[in-house]
């Protein structure tokens, strides 16, 4: 994973001082040796960044694992943008 | 010997074309098979990208919305800089993978520069080959807090008391209009947009400038994230009314459905007559569509959960005709104070304590406040901020102030050009 500050006109260009916005690149590579990438951008006001009014428990993740019988199961998992207070 | 030999000969014949037959057949079901698996992998493959784009476009989506909070944030006079409806920049950004994205932001009268008080949509626009995603948030103003928030009682329209009304208050009772007290005392200090008259004993102050009050929008963080309760969840009384009444309600408890940790809880009356009365409630109430007859009576205890929120807020207009009768656990057979919602830093399991009937925090109207006299005690405490756009004094009542509001404004009560992302507002959204 890398993480860069970018110029807020131009995400292209990358900053050595803090900017105010992230480029975040994560790389997977898989057992076959193929490599996956992806970006996204996080702002230093983001909602992530925000302090909640009061203490809670949130669910920030959700993911769910399918299998039929003996079978591979399959994973997949999403990122929350709502915090979700946790009742438990 | 020939006979045997002929007769070999001829079951032969049938059997060449039945193999024939078969391979062909087999070798058919073969095909099929091979060209069907082909294809269900050309399926699975088409899927699992489709499933690529669209997970792509998702980010791309969110990142359009963190890329417009950067330019925001940046920009001083971003609401003059931007146009409302109108996507930016002009070219999709590309972060260097198959996605791309813009933004928009959207003011619902059509234009951010003309009230830093509006909330604004912002539009995150997603695409990853044939996929499309959009995400929406709201950004609601931060900063000062409304000018509304500095006195006991603000009133957009005039303030005057009716006959056997009596206004007391320990600060300031002001008005974006006229106060006219001819027919009934203001006991207190007084200010008014225009003129002021009438039997007051406080200091009077004329040609104030007009106090700013709260928007539209003010009840979107709300309405976001407080717990809906059902008005149909909710026992009614004799006239089929709902009423909330001999209950505690607070973050931990709530006798109609799930709890919420601020104790924000909304109800749409859908123009029914909700009554509150005779209960404990540590939360903010947020009534939207109450009917005529809406009302918070006889002994209530009413205060936020968390500090600096309001304790009600109403869209629309409510009577007031709450006495000074202490909210009794004895009379009511209810313990108002469990374990977990201490009163005054006491809990207990029993039924014997008494609770001083007072509405503290801040109270918003955006209707008609009508304050009415409660036939065995007709005397309505408030402890914090009154704000509302008419009120109908007709009841003996006091205002005392509390500078909290003002100091930390909660949200919805505050202007200027600063903004957060209003908790809880992230959807999707069509494109």
């Amino acid at each position: 994973m890398q993480v860069d500050w970018v110029t807020v006109k131009t995400v292209a260009t990358t900053s050595q001082s803090e900017t105010g916005l992230k480029l975040i690149t994560v790389i997977v590579t898989d057992p076959d040796g193929v490599a996956t990438q992806i970006r996204a951008l996080r702002s230093r006001n983001s909602s992530f960044e925000q302090s909640p009014a009061v203490d809670l428990t949130a669910v920030t993740w959700l993911g769910a694992e399918l299998q039929l019988g003996g079978s591979t199961a399959s994973h997949s998992a999403t990122q929350l943008s709502n915090q979700v207070y946790d009742a438990n | 010997m020939n006979l045997h030999l002929t007769t070999i000969a001829r079951s032969h014949k049938p059997r060449r074309g039945s193999v024939y037959i078969a391979v062909l057949g087999v070798a058919m079901i073969v095909s099929i098979v091979s060209l069907s698996a082909m294809q269900i992998t050309r399926l699975q493959r088409k899927s699992a990208l489709a499933l690529d784009d669209m997970a792509e476009a998702r980010l791309m989506a969110q990142s359009a919305v963190e890329y417009a909070l950067a330019q925001i944030t940046a920009d001083p006079v971003w609401r003059k800089t931007f146009a409302s409806g109108v996507e930016y920049p002009a070219d999709w950004v590309s972060l260097g993978g198959s996605g791309e994205f813009k933004f928009d932001l959207t003011d619902s009268d059509g234009s951010l520069s003309d009230d830093v008080n509006d909330a604004v949509t912002l539009r995150g626009i997603g695409q990853s080959g044939e996929a499309v995603h959009v995400a929406t948030v709201m950004l609601e103003p931060t900063g000062d807090p409304l000018a509304c928030l500095e006195v006991s009682l603000c009133v957009n329209e005039r303030v005057r008391p009716e006959p056997g009304g009596d206004m007391v208050t320990d600060q300031v009772i002001s008005s974006n209009d006229d106060i006219d007290a001819d027919d009934a005392p203001i006991t207190g200090d007084v200010e008014a947009v225009d003129d002021i008259r009438g039997d007051i004993t406080g200091r009077e102050t004329s040609a104030i400038p007009l106090r700013e009050m709260p928007h539209e929008h003010v009840f979107d963080y709300y309405q976001f994230n407080g717990t809906w309760i059902d008005v149909d969840a909710l026992p009614v009384d004799g006239s089929n009314n709902p009423v909330i009444s001999l209950v505690l309600l607070t973050p931990n408890v709530n006798p109609f459905g799930a709890t919420n940790p601020a104790g924000i809880y909304v109800i749409d009356c859908q123009g029914k007559d909700l009554r509150i009365e005779d209960c404990r409630i540590v939360g903010t109430i947020v009534l939207l569509n109450p009917g005529n007859s809406t009302a918070l009576a006889s002994s209530v205890v009413l205060e936020p959960a968390v500090a600096n929120l309001p304790s009600l807020m109403v869209q629309g207009d409510i009577s007031i005709s709450t006495n000074d009768v202490n909210l009794s656990e004895l009379d009511t057979g209810v313990n108002f104070n469990p374990v977990g919602t201490p009163y005054r830093n006491i809990d207990d399991s029993d039924r014997s304590d008494t609770y001083a009937s007072v509405v503290r925090g801040l109270v918003y109207v955006s209707g008609t406040l009508k304050l009415l006299p409660d036939p065995d005690s007709p005397h309505s405490r408030f402890r914090g901020v009154v704000v509302c756009e008419r009120i109908h004094a007709a009841s003996r009542v006091t205002f005392k102030y509390d500078s909290v509001f003002f100091s930390y404004p909660p949200p919805g009560f505050a202007q200027g050009p600063e903004w957060r992302v209003m908790p809880a507002s992230w959807q999707r959204a069509s494109n």
